[in-house]
């Protein structure tokens, strides 16, 4: 099945560069992402049942922590797909894609999605690596789909951060794997995950610990941590908007979830869980207080989005800073936010192509003028920020619950205040595009088709139920992913 | 006492009496392999002695506007070139003059010499003189620390500051176990050579045109026997810093004082046809390039210390 | 081991220095990428002693570094260069001399970080840390200290060969699987990052990377 799974997108992807039309690549990405998220949700069926899944002499594999971020990646791909179909219909003639493009980022599309899910069932984390290192790769040049100066500088910058930031990474697993070998592990065996937890108590504490700085910062590249965050805004801005989505919702998550991984390692080798936790709450703590200056000061709306995830991914780190409650409410907020954050875009990038600029002074009265996504965006926005009914309300308070029960009463403050400074700075645009009458000669909408309704309500209707009532698996998949990130 | 007094004194006349026999037969040689290259048949090896017998024979002429400074310059960078060949061992014996810290000792004679052929050069007011002044200023104060390092790194080995303990056989010893600290200061060294001798791929001791001269356009205003002096002194000088060379990359011991000049004369022969042949192949590199070769030569010999502090012992 | 092997090890890991300090001081891109090119071939010997002691897969992998890191990558840079014709690095931000005496200082703290690396069990091993921290360093200094994007490559594989010199010093190298994936990755990587190069040509008709300032805040 773990085969089924990183084969289904390999192949897509080659199909995708053989159909002739536009419009059957893009029917074709719906079934791929569909036929990869309902096998995702029978290997995640199974883990839930047996516990945990393996194949090719353990190099892949799969547990409760990957599991639900493979869910989530399924889940988000496939929405993208969807709303890739409509978008790029309505896209501009000029922006939108030929036949030769559409194929491009089928393909692309598909290696992506493979590329991620490698992340995720590789047991290896040498592997893991190279499927990180992949992603990059195959979605650089979703960015500059169509290649002009400012997508073309975004995609440079991405290309060149994440790559280096990758590189030492790469450092970092090299640190982990000569203690793991200095510990009696030997051969491949010294790099997958489960025979890195075993021999984590011997390991020497001074190699795992450059280690892990050296991991943290450098999938903290790809994380969006500041202050290695430069990439993250322009990528997210520039990119066509599934693309957009599709980063935010899952691409952080993937790289947060390889640091998640080294955690264990790192709080066995160390004698204690605190020396790891400082330094993500450190990281978190700061990517949270740059991106609550810099949402003060944006006037481009998919700018916004994107400085609102460096802040969610802070939420995040910190979050898994904070011992087994904060890990549990971070994994939490992780599904909270990629949901919420998908779902902004989602509406931002057809609310963009209705008023044909990105700069939210522009964009007044899309409550009225474009009902759906006008709705959508403000509801999301609210919901971003921790409006009370909404899921992301839910899991801020449960990571402050845990940092004020473990004792971090700074960094709890901290997390509050930047927070609070976020929920104003991004308030007052998120009123200023829905309020207001629409501009006086805007051509009539194009009727919406009811799948794309269908989604946001859909994904709105998820994110205040489990905001005011989360379901108890729900629950004890958090508490059984969490419990392998602090105790294995 | 005076027996001791008198054998110190012999030991420097002798040493003395060789190098100023063997001194100047070095450029002849060099300029030799350039002219065989170019296929010419150049002037006599022994050239050089016959222009300074007929400079030393010259009168000179002092400009009105000069001072005592012009006339300083050329005795005493003669005699600081003197006063460091006595420094240097042959064949792996100790040096006529020799004790701990010496190797400071030369290489700030040569800043000595250096400081007053720039002074004199100033002292004329020509603009060509003072821009090689301050050229030669540049150039070796990026040199002098290459030359100090590479001293460094072999007192470090050594264990010794003095030259004749650092150019002693142990320097055998030393190659066999850390070779590449060793190359990396000779090949700094080489550069060092290069820079002080005023050679090609630094400075073109034959070209014609003052702007793009260092050393020579400093030395425009001599004439007689000061500029044979001058001549003299960089005579010696390329046989001391190449003897210098020629000990680290040829660190054999042999008998006594001759047998040991005889080796050292054929070292720097060859090391003579050498420069003869890097200069008949390289051009002289823009005045801009200098001080980046120069900055690689002391990251090189800095490369050496590091390399001989970092080596377990 | 024998002598001679951590002799030779010590040569080619002082070589990989020196290329370094080229790279640091020239002022062609072509040259950069010879040198490059030299210092994959010196990275593939370095898992000599493995391969002298009979290990089939340490003769795979110097091939495999020396044909990807001695060969391909250089080719497909030098392309580059000639298709966007960026031949000069054209004001660094720290000109040559400058570089070369802040490299010579990352080269001293590596020296001291170097030794501090724990589990140093051959001769060779405090210069072998060294040296890959030192090329890592140096590697982000040419990233940050070239405005053209061929020069951020040149860079960026640098600070891969450093990488590959630290994973010989920590762990004798990842397992031959790993290895042989991280090699392809790069060579990828490398591919991609010349596309790239030609797209931004194509839309900038230059490569200057420090000229692309429109995204900003």
């Amino acid at each position: 099945m773990l085969w089924a799974l990183a084969a289904v997108p390999l192949m897509a992807a080659l199909v995708c560069l053989l159909i002739p039309r536009r419009s059957a690549v893009f029917t074709w990405v719906i079934l791929g992402s569909a036929a990869e998220t309902a096998l995702a949700a029978a290997a995640v069926s199974a883990v839930y049942r047996r516990g945990g899944l393996e194949a090719c002499f353990g190099h892949l594999a799969l547990d409760a922590l990957s599991a639900f971020h493979l869910c989530l990646v399924t889940g988000i791909f496939l929405f993208s797909s969807i709303y890739a179909r409509d978008y790029f219909d309505h896209e501009d003639s000029d922006r939108s894609l030929d036949d030769r493009e559409a194929r491009k980022f089928g393909a692309l599309w598909f290696s992506f999605l493979g590329s991620m899910v490698g992340v995720l069932i590789f047991n290896n984390v040498g592997l893991m690596w190279v499927a990180l290192e992949s992603t990059t790769l195959a979605s650089a040049f979703l960015i500059c789909l169509h290649a002009d100066r400012l997508s073309v500088e975004a995609a440079w910058k991405y290309l060149i951060i994440c790559s280096a930031g990758i590189v030492l990474g790469l450092l970092g697993t090299v640190f982990i794997y000569g203690a793991s070998v200095a510990a009696g592990a030997s051969g491949e065996g010294a790099l997958q995950w489960t025979s890195l937890v075993t021999h984590a108590g011997q390991m020497d504490p001074g190699l795992v610990k450059i280690g892990f700085v050296l991991i943290v910062v450098g999938y903290g590249t790809k994380v969006g941590l500041a202050p290695m965050h430069a990439w993250l805004p322009d990528a997210h801005s520039q990119a066509p908007t599934p693309v957009s989505a599709v980063f935010s919702g899952v691409l952080l998550n993937c790289a947060a979830y390889c640091i998640c991984r080294f955690l264990p390692i790192v709080s066995a080798a160390a004698g204690g869980p605190e020396w790891g936790g400082r330094i993500l709450t450190g990281f978190g703590l700061a990517s949270m207080m740059v991106a609550a200056v810099f949402v003060l000061i944006q006037r481009d709306v998919k700018r916004l989005l994107a400085y609102s995830s460096v802040e969610h991914m802070g939420i995040i780190t910190v979050g898994l800073g904070l011992g087994p409650a904060g890990c549990a409410a971070a994994l939490y907020h992780t599904l909270n936010h990629s949901v919420s954050k998908t779902l902004a875009f989602f509406c931002a990038g057809r609310l963009v192509q209705r008023y044909g600029t990105r700069n939210m002074a522009g964009i007044v009265g899309s409550a009225a003028a474009c009902p759906t996504w006008g709705t959508g965006l403000f509801t999301a926005i609210l919901i971003l920020i921790g409006c009370a009914p909404g899921a992301i309300f839910m899991s801020e308070f449960l990571i402050v619950r845990a940092g004020i029960a473990g004792g971090h009463m700074i960094v709890s403050a901290i997390f509050i205040a930047s927070i609070a400074v976020v929920f104003c700075g991004a308030l007052r645009p998120a009123i200023v595009m829905a309020a207001g009458d629409p501009p006086p000669r805007m051509e009539p909408p194009r009727p919406e088709t009811v799948g794309a309704r269908w989604l946001a309500a859909a994904m709105i209707a998820w994110l205040i139920f489990t905001g005011v009532w989360m379901p108890p698996w729900l629950s004890s998949a958090f508490d059984r992913a969490a419990r392998l990130i602090t105790d294995p | 006492m005076t027996g001791e007094t008198a054998q110190f004194a012999k030991d420097i006349l002798r040493q003395w009496v060789f190098v100023l026999a063997a001194a100047p037969i070095l450029p002849g040689l060099a300029a030799r392999t350039k002219s065989w290259f170019s296929g010419r048949k150049g002037p006599p090896v022994l050239q050089l002695y016959w222009d300074i017998l007929k400079l030393f024979r010259k009168g000179t002429v002092y400009s009105r506007s000069t001072t005592s400074v012009l006339r300083a310059g050329p005795v005493i960078s003669f005699s600081a070139a003197m006063a460091a060949s006595l420094m240097i061992p042959f064949g792996g014996m100790e040096a006529p003059l020799t004790f701990q810290g010496d190797l400071i000792l030369f290489a700030y004679l040569w800043g000595l010499s250096r400081f007053f052929t720039m002074t004199a050069a100033l002292d004329t007011g020509s603009a060509f003189e003072g821009m090689g002044a301050s050229r030669e200023a540049i150039f070796s104060c990026l040199a002098e620390p290459a030359l100090l390092l590479g001293f460094l790194a072999l007192a470090r080995e050594a264990g010794s500051l003095s030259m004749s303990d650092l150019l002693s056989v142990g320097l055998i010893r030393i190659w066999s176990i850390h070779a590449p600290a060793l190359c990396l200061v000779a090949a700094a060294m080489a550069v060092v050579f290069l820079t002080e001798n005023s050679r090609i791929p630094i400075d073109d001791p034959n070209t014609h045109l003052e702007l793009t001269m260092i050393h020579e356009v400093m030395v425009l205003d001599h004439g007689g026997p000061d500029l044979a002096l001058i001549e003299y002194a960089s005579a010696v000088k390329f046989f001391v810093l190449g003897a210098l060379l020629v000990r680290i990359v040829y660190p054999i011991r042999s008998g006594g004082f001759w047998d040991g000049g005889e080796v050292l004369l054929l070292g720097l022969a060859a090391l003579a046809v050498l420069v003869g042949v890097v200069e008949s192949t390289m051009a002289r590199f823009r005045l801009s390039r200098i001080p980046q070769l120069l900055t690689l030569s002391f990251v090189l010999s800095g490369f050496g210390v590091i390399l001989s502090l970092a080596a377990p012992r | 081991m024998t002598a001679w092997v951590t002799g030779t090890l010590s040569g080619v890991l002082v070589l990989v220095v020196i290329t370094n300090f080229y790279i640091l001081n020239t002022g062609r891109y072509v040259n950069a990428v010879r040198a490059v090119a030299l210092q994959g071939c010196l990275l593939s010997l370095l898992p000599l002693p493995q391969a002298l002691a009979g290990s089939p897969e340490a003769v795979f992998l110097a091939a495999g570094t020396m044909i990807v890191k001695g060969v391909l990558m250089p080719l497909i840079l030098v392309r580059v260069i000639h298709s966007t014709d960026e031949f000069r690095v054209v004001h660094p931000f720290l000109g040559p001399v400058a570089s070369v005496l802040l490299g010579f200082a990352i080269l001293a703290v590596a020296f001291r970080a170097g030794a501090a690396i724990p589990g140093a069990v051959h001769p060779h091993d405090a210069l072998m840390g060294a040296v890959g921290t030192a090329t890592v360093l140096c590697g982000m200094l040419i990233m940050v200290n070239r405005r053209k994007a061929v020069g951020q490559v040149i860079g960026f594989l640098i600070l891969e060969n450093g990488v590959l010199v630290l994973s010989l010093r920590i762990s004798r190298g990842l397992p031959f699987v790993i290895e042989l994936a991280i090699l392809f990755d790069v060579l990828l990587a490398a591919m991609i990052f010349g596309g790239f190069i030609q797209s931004v040509h194509a839309q900038f008709s230059h490569t200057d990377v420090s000229r692309m300032r429109k995204l900003k805040g």
